[in-house]
């Protein structure tokens, strides 16, 4: 319980608080560092899914990292843990773009745990694994040319 | 070999809270090594075929809904493996023991899981833990890999 108590932690505050929202920039470009802000320009313009992943990766970097949970993720991701704060948002916004994770989904992290209860952290991560075995399907049937794409390097 | 008339296992209930539970099952500090040897042992007798995949599963289910933290198991694990609430603890023992029976969970890697040390060790294999179940639920076998650039 400890631990899903600590990720549960991490991702409303991540999702919720994810320091001060920022001015957005022009319309192609995602500036905010308020995570909630930029997972849903990135559901209204899916071809901004390269700029919300780097705007989602600034968003965690002002959070501060956690060496605990960054080893969770890497252990959820088989990444190691120094990328797993970009394999988290390479596969958020493609559960935010594909429509695994709703805004509702979203906005449940914005609850205290006590009446968010456990399910949203379950439904956060069997979507952020469905989106990094669909990346992984989608790399692999690339032109061996085509897959330096860097996705969640 | 089933786990009937054996002191309760409650691996699974281990394995996923680490060593908070695992304590709190003890009556006494020095219970706690005995407990996390008789999980491994599980392990190693259900890989060596010694003990029964159904019993330790039905075994596996009745400790973690006997636990007061059931509700929140339940919860989590029905939303993870995106089945209904009354099959969330049986799905989720299920992948538990396919997986330590296929091999895609060892007891390298459930020790610091249960041990909580080395706290790195914990963190890494604990979301390894819920990486297998999941693939073991879903696709019923081992994780995708990443594919090799230039393959």
């Amino acid at each position: 319980m400890r631990l899903f108590a600590a990720v549960a932690a991490l991702l409303a505050v991540t999702l919720t608080l994810s320091a001060c929202a920022t001015p957005d920039g022009s319309p192609r470009e995602i500036r905010s560092t308020h995570l909630p802000t930029i997972l849903e320009q990135v559901r209204g313009h899916p071809e901004r899914r390269e700029t919300g992943e780097a705007a989602c990766e600034r968003s965690l970097t002002a959070n501060g990292s956690d060496p605990y949970i960054d080893s969770f993720l890497g252990g959820l991701f088989d990444v190691p843990a120094e990328r797993a704060a970009s394999e988290f948002c390479v596969t958020l916004v493609e559960a935010v773009i594909a429509g695994d994770l709703t805004r509702t989904d979203i906005d449940a992290f914005k609850k205290p745990a006590a009446l968010r209860g456990m399910g949203p952290l379950g439904t956060l991560m069997r979507s952020l694994l469905a989106a990094q075995e669909r990346l992984y399907a989608q790399q692999a049937q690339k032109p061996p040319q085509a897959q330096s794409c860097g996705c969640g390097q | 070999m089933t786990l009937r008339g054996q002191r309760p296992l409650r691996f699974a209930v281990a394995m996923i809270i680490g060593p908070s539970l695992a304590a709190s099952l003890m009556v006494a500090p020095a219970a706690a090594t005995s407990l996390e040897e008789e999980m491994l042992e599980a392990v190693r007798s259900l890989r060596s075929g010694t003990l029964s995949p159904e019993a330790t599963a039905e075994n596996c289910v009745g400790a973690i809904e006997d636990s007061d933290k059931e509700a929140d198991y339940r919860a989590v694990m029905a939303s993870f493996l995106d089945v209904p609430r009354s099959d969330a603890i049986p799905a989720l023992c299920r992948a538990i023991i396919r997986s330590i029976v296929a091999g895609t969970l060892t007891e390298d890697n459930l020790a610091p899981v249960l041990s909580g040390t080395p706290k790195d060790r914990e963190a890494v294999e604990a979301g390894r833990l819920l990486r297998t179940v999941y693939f073991a639920h879903h696709l019923g076998n081992a994780p995708p890999q990443r594919p090799e650039a230039g393959q």
